[in-house]
């Protein structure tokens, strides 16, 4: 019985024009932003080239070193790009706040702060800034060494008085420059990386990364229209009244609606993944990797599942509750609060709604936070469960107070 | 078939909701075939309702609305099969049956309405106002197609319109202001103004004052003389004659009497 609900359920999304939206409109965006990325990674690096890539920064030194050259560059400039509360701020400091962010550079570096001026000016003059690949170059080689002695701990001090003078949001924050900086890898390290890529992740592994990474982010707020629209259609269609008054229970009817419109959101993403990962896979071949053809449902089933999940039960457990669209701008919230609330583009999953990894490739630093990423989807999987059980027990007891609104009923 | 009859907001539709377990009692004790409400599961599944306002998605089809409607009400693939078509022809929508939803008349509503009511073959079927916003035509064929469900079944139709329930029903309850008035056979009902109902031809400028003295249940104007009916313990006027009561009658005359006003 349950199965023939489910997909009566199907049909029914099937048949609604909010769902054809969302399927449009997935498709336009993950297409417009996958189209032709990452070819490069598919290059086995060969020795003696001027660039490797970039890799995440774990060791002190290269930490300090590299926020300090930002630091130069952003005080030189004195403009200072802070997120405070998700959206981009930019900070032009006081004359003499900007003195208090050059003496703290002479602090760490223990070099005035026109000498650093004159290194970095040096140093971007030695590359050839018209080429994209030696600027790229220039930018990741470009360190500022600091003073013999220096701890980390005065490091971290420093840039709390720098957080202090530009606000809150900047890159200066602990989290933001241990996550944030990235130094650029020898051959040896590129050859290690591409290994991993090749074998560890089977190449198309790591490209569905990416492509979650994209999805992971219009899957944040796509559903709810879906789910919201759904529950609201009975009480728009005046079906309500007959269908409570049916012998179904209410664990049947949510559980088949909720698993129906579920399917019906993810099969559009499986196919997406499996069509944009075709060519990449065969391009694959040409270079003699061998694919994980299966990646396109390993990886989004892990990564997308659980997000999909959490924004449908959320948005049937409030609509439920509500009857009127307040789903759509709780969620958005929460969604687009959780994209700009990320401290980097690769990694730092928490328990954040959306998870990042903006990068093909990475896949040994992927490998040490797969753990964290588990417990991510694992804990919105669980909140999902909890989200569907209230939504049966807020429909049942619609069904017992003649439908009318609960959350109405608790406020009078 | 039992009839509730009431004016509008007397609370028949809210009986019919704690009858189908769609709202809770606030006290007292309901029970269906000797079955608590309580019991919501047990009462959903022996009865059958339609609606006041029934509808279905309007993207469905007559056949794919009342074949969800048949799978929520616990039939399997075979018995859906076998009934739905059954019920389709039962209520004259076998022709229908690819039509959708929305554009289906009110009166091809109430049918398929009727079908979904009855298709899991409970013991009661309770309806809530069907007739309502319905041609005669098709309301009489509604009321007959109650009539014929009701053979093997308790049939519980609640409305406002008298017409209804003297077309149909045996057994009738009037419900006023949350109390049930009345509650007996047709016949009974009829008793209350047995002898008291008269008709008599009045000039037309006498027509207010007889609306203020006599209870007067009918009016017909014909140029400057209007026949009236009239309820009145005796004979109102000489050219007055007694007239075989009707229900619209009966109810009057309770309703009036309900609310506290001279009957007679």
């Amino acid at each position: 019985m349950f199965g023939a609900l489910f997909l009566k359920e199907c049909r029914q999304v099937a048949k609604s024009l909010v769902y054809y939206i969302y399927v449009v409109v997935f498709v336009l965006f993950m297409t417009s932003q996958m189209s032709g990325e990452g070819w490069e990674k598919l290059q086995e690096p060969q020795p003696g080239q001027s660039y490797y890539g970039e890799t995440v920064a774990t060791d002190e030194l290269p930490i300090m070193e590299g926020t300090l050259a930002n630091l130069v560059q952003d005080v030189y400039r004195n403009s200072f790009a802070t997120y405070p509360l998700g959206f981009y701020k930019g900070v032009t400091l006081t004359d003499s706040e900007k003195k208090q962010a050059e003496e703290i550079l002479e602090r760490c570096t223990g070099k005035s702060f026109e000498t650093l001026e004159e290194e970095m000016d040096r140093h971007f003059r030695q590359y050839d800034q018209v080429s994209t690949e030696e600027a790229m170059a220039a930018a990741a080689d470009y360190k500022v060494p600091v003073k013999e002695g220096f701890t980390y701990g005065e490091f971290q001090s420093a840039m709390e008085e720098i957080c202090r003078l530009v606000g809150k949001g900047s890159s200066y924050e602990q989290a933001e420059y241990e996550n944030g900086i990235y130094v650029p890898m020898t051959y040896e390290q590129a050859k290690e990386e591409f290994d991993a890529l090749c074998s560890r992740d089977g190449l198309t592994r790591a490209y569905m990364r990416l492509f979650c990474d994209y999805a992971g982010i219009v899957l944040a707020i796509l559903p709810i229209f879906v789910g919201v629209s759904r529950v609201l259609r009975d009480r728009r269609a005046k079906v309500q009244q007959v269908i409570f008054s049916k012998p179904a229970s209410g664990v049947l009817i949510i559980g088949s609606r909720y698993l129906a419109n579920l399917v019906m959101i993810a099969i559009p993403v499986i196919a997406t993944a499996f069509l944009l990962q075709q060519p990449y896979y065969y391009k694959a071949q040409t270079f003699g990797i061998q694919g994980d053809i299966l990646a396109f449902l390993k990886v989004p089933c892990l990564w997308l599942l659980p997000e999909i999940m959490i924004v449908l039960a959320l948005a049937f457990l409030l609509t439920e509750l509500t009857d009127t669209i307040a789903a759509v701008f709780v969620q958005t919230a929460w969604g687009i609060g959780s994209l700009f609330a990320s401290d980097t583009l690769v990694g730092d999953f928490g328990l954040r709604l959306i998870t990042r990894w903006n990068d093909l490739g990475q896949s040994m630093y992927f490998a040490s936070l797969e753990k964290e990423l588990l417990l991510n989807k694992g804990f919105y999987c669980l909140l999902a469960a909890v989200c569907v059980i209230l939504t049966v027990l807020v429909y049942g007891r619609k069904r017992r107070k003649g439908g009318s609104c609960l959350w109405k009923n608790m406020q009078s | 078939m039992f009839g509730l009859l009431g004016p509008n907001g007397a609370g028949k539709t809210t009986l019919m909701k704690i009858l189908t377990a769609l709202l809770e009692k606030t006290g007292g004790e309901v029970t269906v075939c000797g079955v608590p409400i309580e019991d919501g599961r047990q009462i959903r599944n022996m009865t059958g309702y339609l609606p006041q306002d029934f509808s279905m998605y309007g993207n469905m089809s007559a056949y794919e609305a009342l074949d969800y409607l048949a799978l929520l009400s616990g039939m399997n693939k075979a018995e859906r099969k076998a009934k739905v078509p059954e019920m389709l022809e039962k209520v004259n929508l076998s022709e229908k049956q690819k039509t959708k939803v929305r554009s289906m008349s009110g009166g091809m509503k109430r049918r398929l309405g009727i079908a979904q009511a009855i298709i899991h073959d409970p013991k009661v079927i309770i309806v809530d106002e069907p007739t309502a916003g319905l041609d005669p035509e098709e309301r009489v064929r509604f009321r007959n197609l109650l009539c014929e469900i009701a053979k093997d079944r308790i049939v519980l139709l609640s409305t406002h319109i008298v017409g209804d329930i003297e077309a149909t029903c045996e057994k009738i309850a009037v419900l006023n202001q949350g109390r049930i008035c009345f509650d007996g056979k047709v016949t009974e009902l009829l008793s209350l103004v047995e002898g008291k109902v008269y008709s008599a031809e009045i000039a037309a400028v006498e027509l207010e004052k007889a609306k203020q003295k006599y209870m007067v249940t009918g009016i017909l104007t014909t140029g400057s003389t209007a026949n009236i009916k009239i309820i009145a313990d005796d004979k109102p006027f000489p050219q007055a004659r007694q007239v075989q009561p009707d229900v619209e009658d009966a109810y009057m005359y309770l309703m009036q009497r309900e609310e506290g006003k001279r009957v007679c």
